[in-house]
C-alpha cells in the first residue's frame, strides 16, 4: 500500500505547479511504481492542439511520444472518448496489454495509457494506482490548466489596457488587409465602434484627398509583404481632419507568409503644421530677401562661422554655397572702400561693435553695386560677439537718389535761370512755403517764415486789390490762371507772373501750388521795344518827308507858278490901254482855279501828315492810292518813269487807317523809284494794280528795277534790313508792322521778266477793330 | 507885222502852265506856241521857226535837257530858257553849263521871265 500513499501525496507536490511539471512527476511517480514497458500521458482539451504529450518508457524504446500515441490511434481509433479501458495490441511483434484511464469526463482533459508485455500484467494492483493516479492528476491538471487560462487572459487584459492605454492609435489586420483589431485609442478619436471600423470600414474617416494615396501604398505593402509607411489625414469625431503617420509592419508565420499585420497611427499633425509653417516662412523669407535684394548673415568671429543666406550670396557676387570667409567679404569691396570696410570689421571682431555702413562694390563684370551692410551684436558676452546682419542692394536706390538730388539741383538751377520761383499755400492752415528762387525774387532771406503780413509788405500797392481778388477766388476753390502784378523790392519795381492751381487732397484740406515769374526785364524789353518801335515809325515819316520835301516843293510850286504868271497876265491886261477886261477876267479865273489846285494839294499833305490817333475808316485803296500817286508824280516825273495804273472795278473797299495804308503804298512805290534809277528811260515803267478776292483786296507794285537779286526775301521786311546805300531799312519793316496790325500779309516776289513785285492783302472784313501799334501816344 | 515877232515855244507837261505862261509871253509882245511834251513839239512844224524855247526839266518821257540835247544833235541853235519846280541848283548849274540861257525855279515873276527872253531874243 506504500504505492497507494505515494500516489495520493503527489497533489501536495503538484501545489502551484505547471501541467508540466505535474505531467512529468506523474509519470515518473508511476514509474517507480509499476513495472510496465511504456506510459504515455496526453493532456488536451476538446478540440484544441495537444498541451502535453509525454511518454516514459523502458530503456530499449526510443520511440518519440507522438509516435507511440499515432500508433495507439492507429488501433484504437482516433477519438479518445471511443477508447475501451483495456486493450491487447500488437507491439514490436509481441503481444501487449494496455490499460487506459481517461482524464476527466470522457476523456476530455486526456489520457494515460499504461502497456506492458508481461503475462502479470495487470493486476488489480496495477489497475487501482493507475485509476487513482488518472484521477488525482486529472483533478490537478484541470486545476492548473484553469489556473493557467486564468493567467493567460488576465494578462491579455492587462495587455489590451497597454494598448489602449499608449497615446498612439494601434490596430491590426488580417493579411489580405481587413482590419479586426483597432485600439480604444484609435476607436475613441474616429468615434466609431469597432464593429463598424472593422474590415475597411475605418477607411471612410481618411480625407478623401489622401484616401487614394494610402490605399496605393497599403497594397504595395501586402502586395512585399515588407514593414512601411504613409502620411494621410483622418477625421476626428467632431468633424476635424488631424494628419498621422501609417505605420505597419507584417508578422510571418513558421513558412515565411505573413498571419497578421500590426499598426500604429501617430499624430503628426502639429508636426505637421509647424514643417507647413517653417517651409512657408521660409519661402517667404527667401522671397522676401529677392524682392529686396536683401540678403542675411550671421557671423560668430571665435570660431569664424559664417552664415550667409542664398540672397546673400546673390548680393555679394558670390557664387551661393561656397564657404564664406572674412576674405570674402572684402573680395568684391570697392578698393576706396576698402580700408573702412575693413577698420569696421576689425573693430566689430575685437570689441563687437555692431556695424552700418554703405559702401561699394565691384562686380566680376566691372559693374559698381551699392550695398548697405548692417551688423547687430546679439551675443551676450561682449568678449565673445555673435553678429546677425543683413547686406542689401540698394544701388537702385542710390541711382535713384542721384537723380533726385540732380534733378533737384536741375529744378532748381531752371528756376533761377527762368526766374521762377514756386510756392504751396496750404488754404487751410496759410501755410506758405516759398522755393529759394521765390525768395529772391521777393528780397526775402532764406530760411525765413513767409505770411501774408511780409507778402503783402512787397507787393505794390496799387496791386494790392487785385491779389486780394485773386486770393479771394482761391480760397473759394478756383484756380489762378495767370495774372501778373508789380512788386516793390529794394527800390526796384519788379513785375511777375503769377499761375496758381489748386490741389484738393485725400484728408479734405486744399493747397494752391503755383508759380511766380519775373518778367521784369521782360517788361522792361518790351517797353523798349515799344517806344523804339514808335520812334523808328515817327523816324520813317520824318525820312519820308526828307525826301519828299522836293516832291511837295513841286507840288506845290506848279500851282504857284500858275497863279503868279496868271496874276502877272491879269494884271499887264488891265493896265495896258485899252485894258483887255476880257482877258483879265480868264486869267483872273484861272489863278482861281490854280489857288484851288494849290489848297487841295495841301489838304492831301494834311492828310497825310496828320497827327493824332489811328482812325478805322470805310475807304476806297483806289482813291488812296491815287493820292499818293498824286504825290509822288514829281518823283515820278523826275525819274522819268512811266506809271501804269491797273485799278479794280468795283473799287476795292476796306476798313482800316487811310493815313498809315498810304504810307506803305508810298513806301512800294519809293522803293520801286529807288529801284529804277539805274534803267534805261524805255524799261522805266510801274505797274500799280488793285485787285478785289473774296476774302481780301491786294495791291501790287510791279517795277522793272534791279529786282531782289540776292537779297533775302525773308529778311526784307526785319527792321534794318536793307539793301540800299544809304536807306534807313524802316520802311519794309513798318509796312509789315502796318499791314499785319490790318490782319493782312505782304509779300516780296522777283517779277519774271526782271523787277521786282512787292504787294500787301488786307481782308475785306474787318469785323474787330484792330488796335494798330503806330498808334501816336503823344497825340 | 504880227508873224515878224519872234516865236516863243513852251514845252511842259502841267497844263495850267500851257494855258498861263503863252498870255503873259504874249503880253511881252512875242509869238507863243504850246507844247504838252518833247516829243510833240520835236514832230511840230515850228521847231524851226522857234527864236526861243521856254523848257521844263522834268517831264515824262523825253526830259528838257534830253531835248537839248537831240536839237543840238540836229543842229537847231535855239536859245532855250529852262523852267523847273525842283529847286534844285545842282541840277541848274549843268544846264547853264550846257549853253541854257537861264533856269528858272518855278514860281517866277513876270518880271524874271521877261529879262530871260530879252536876253534870249537880244
Amino acid at each position: 500500500m506504500n504505492d497507494i500513499l505515494s500516489i495520493t501525496s503527489l497533489p501536495a507536490v503538484w501545489t502551484g505547479g505547471s501541467v508540466d511539471e505535474i505531467c512529468a512527476t506523474l509519470l515518473d511517480g508511476l514509474r517507480a511504481i509499476l513495472d510496465v514497458d511504456f506510459l504515455v500521458l496526453k493532456v488536451c482539451r476538446h478540440q484544441e492542439p495537444d498541451d502535453v504529450l509525454m511518454q516514459r518508457t523502458d530503456k530499449r524504446s526510443i520511440v518519440d511520444a507522438s509516435v507511440t500515441f499515432s500508433e495507439l490511434m492507429d488501433v484504437l481509433g482516433t477519438s479518445v472518448a471511443d477508447w475501451p479501458r483495456e486493450a491487447d495490441v500488437e507491439r514490436d511483434g509481441s503481444a501487449s496489454r494496455l490499460l487506459i484511464e481517461k482524464l476527466g469526463i470522457n476523456g476530455r482533459a486526456g489520457v494515460l495509457v499504461a502497456g506492458s508485455t508481461a503475462a502479470s500484467f495487470p493486476s488489480e494492483e496495477h489497475r487501482i494506482v493507475l485509476h487513482v493516479a488518472a484521477r488525482q492528476a486529472a483533478v490537478a491538471i484541470t486545476e492548473a490548466l484553469r489556473f493557467r487560462d486564468d493567467t493567460r487572459a488576465l494578462a491579455a487584459r492587462e495587455l489590451s489596457k497597454v494598448v489602449d492605454a499608449i497615446p498612439v492609435m494601434a490596430w491590426s489586420t488580417l493579411p489580405d488587409g481587413r482590419a479586426d483589431f483597432f485600439n480604444e485609442h484609435f476607436l475613441s478619436y474616429l468615434g466609431i465602434t469597432s464593429e463598424e471600423a472593422a474590415g475597411w470600414g475605418w477607411a471612410t474617416s481618411l480625407h478623401p484627398d489622401d484616401a487614394g494615396s494610402l490605399q496605393t501604398v497599403w497594397m504595395q505593402l501586402l502586395d512585399a509583404g515588407a514593414p512601411g509607411e504613409t502620411e494621410a489625414r483622418l477625421r476626428r469625431w467632431d468633424g476635424q481632419y488631424r494628419w498621422f503617420l501609417f505605420r505597419a509592419n507584417p508578422v510571418h508565420g513558421d513558412d515565411g507568409s505573413v498571419v497578421r499585420w500590426y499598426g500604429t497611427n501617430t499624430d503628426i499633425d502639429d508636426r505637421r503644421r509647424v514643417e507647413e509653417e517653417l517651409r512657408r516662412s521660409a519661402a517667404l523669407m527667401t522671397q522676401a530677401q529677392r524682392l529686396t535684394v536683401t540678403g542675411s548673415v550671421w557671423w560668430k568671429p571665435a570660431t569664424k562661422e559664417i552664415y550667409w543666406s542664398d540672397e546673400a550670396y546673390r548680393v555679394a557676387g558670390q557664387v551661393p554655397g561656397a564657404l564664406p570667409t572674412i576674405e570674402m567679404m572684402f573680395e568684391r569691396c570697392h578698393p576706396e572702400d576698402l580700408p573702412i570696410v575693413r577698420g569696421l570689421i576689425s573693430n566689430a571682431m575685437s570689441r563687437g561693435e555692431n556695424v552700418d555702413l554703405e559702401h561699394r562694390l565691384v562686380m566680376q563684370d566691372g559693374a559698381t553695386k551699392y550695398v548697405h551692410v548692417v551688423l547687430q551684436n546679439i551675443g551676450s558676452d561682449p568678449e565673445d560677439p555673435e553678429f546677425i546682419g543683413a547686406v542689401a542692394d540698394i544701388t537702385e536706390r542710390k541711382i535713384a537718389e542721384e537723380k533726385l538730388r540732380r534733378s533737384d539741383v536741375l529744378l532748381s538751377e531752371g528756376q533761377r535761370i527762368s526766374r521762377t520761383g514756386t510756392f504751396s499755400w496750404k488754404v487751410d492752415t496759410d501755410e506758405i512755403t516759398f522755393s529759394e528762387e521765390l525768395n529772391r525774387i521777393f528780397g526775402f532771406e532764406r530760411g525765413h517764415v513767409v505770411d501774408f503780413d511780409r507778402i503783402g509788405q512787397k507787393v505794390y500797392e496799387e496791386d494790392l486789390p487785385l491779389l486780394a481778388t485773386k486770393m479771394a477766388d482761391v480760397r473759394q476753390g478756383g484756380d489762378n490762371p495767370d495774372y501778373e502784378i508789380r512788386l516793390f523790392v529794394d527800390g526796384e519795381v519788379k513785375y511777375v507772373r503769377v499761375v496758381g492751381r489748386i490741389v484738393r487732397h485725400l484728408d479734405g484740406t486744399t493747397e494752391c501750388i503755383g508759380a511766380v515769374q519775373d518778367v521784369s526785364a521782360q517788361r522792361i524789353a518790351e517797353a523798349a521795344r515799344d517806344k523804339l518801335r514808335a520812334e523808328l515809325a515817327q523816324l520813317a515819316r520824318v525820312t519820308s518827308l526828307s525826301t519828299m520835301a522836293a516832291s511837295i516843293a513841286h507840288e506845290v510850286n506848279q500851282p504857284l507858278s500858275g497863279i503868279i504868271m496868271n496874276a502877272s497876265a491879269s494884271l499887264r491886261m488891265l493896265s495896258a490901254t485899252p485894258p483887255n477886261i476880257d482877258g483879265a477876267v480868264e486869267t483872273a479865273r484861272r489863278t482861281i482855279r490854280d489857288g484851288n489846285r494849290a489848297s487841295d494839294v495841301i489838304s492831301r499833305l494834311r492828310n497825310l501828315f496828320r497827327r493824332g490817333a489811328t482812325t478805322l475808316e470805310q475807304l476806297d485803296l483806289n482813291e488812296a492810292l491815287r493820292e499818293v500817286i498824286g504825290l509822288l508824280s514829281s518823283d515820278l516825273q523826275r525819274g522819268r518813269i512811266a506809271l501804269i495804273e491797273e485799278l479794280s472795278d468795283p473799287p476795292p473797299l476796306i476798313v482800316g487807317d487811310r493815313v498809315q495804308l498810304q504810307q506803305v503804298i508810298m513806301n512800294l512805290l519809293r522803293n520801286s523809284i529807288d529801284a529804277m534809277t539805274s534803267m534805261g528811260p524805255a524799261q522805266k515803267k510801274i505797274f500799280v494794280r488793285t485787285n478785289v478776292g473774296v476774302r481780301d483786296v491786294s495791291v501790287a507794285v510791279e517795277d522793272s528795277g534791279i529786282g531782289l537779286e540776292g537779297a533775302d526775301v525773308e529778311r526784307l521786311f526785319d527792321p534794318f534790313h536793307t539793301t540800299k546805300p544809304h536807306g534807313m531799312g524802316i520802311g519794309l519793316s513798318v509796312s509789315r508792322s502796318i499791314v499785319e496790325a490790318h490782319k493782312g500779309k505782304i509779300w516780296a516776289e522777283p517779277r519774271p521778266s526782271g523787277g521786282a513785285i512787292f504787294g500787301f492783302a488786307l481782308p475785306i472784313n474787318m469785323n474787330t477793330a484792330t488796335r494798330l501799334p503806330l498808334t501816336e501816344k503823344e497825340a | 507885222m504880227r508873224t515878224q515877232e519872234p516865236l516863243v515855244s513852251v514845252v511842259d507837261d502841267d497844263e495850267s502852265v500851257r494855258e498861263a505862261l503863252p498870255d503873259l509871253i504874249r503880253i511881252f509882245g512875242f509869238d507863243v506856241r504850246a507844247f504838252s511834251s518833247a516829243t510833240e513839239f520835236l514832230n511840230s512844224e515850228w521847231v524851226e521857226k522857234t527864236d526861243c524855247l521856254v523848257l521844263d526839266v522834268a517831264m515824262p518821257g523825253m526830259s528838257g535837257p534830253e531835248l537839248q540835247e537831240e536839237l543840238v544833235r540836229r543842229g537847231e541853235e535855239i536859245p532855250i530858257v529852262f523852267i523847273t519846280a525842283h529847286k534844285d541848283e545842282n541840277e541848274r548849274i549843268p544846264l547853264l553849263e550846257g549853253g541854257a540861257v537861264d533856269c528858272l525855279f518855278k514860281p517866277f515873276s513876270d518880271v524874271a521871265l521877261q529879262d530871260a527872253l530879252d536876253r534870249a531874243l537880244r
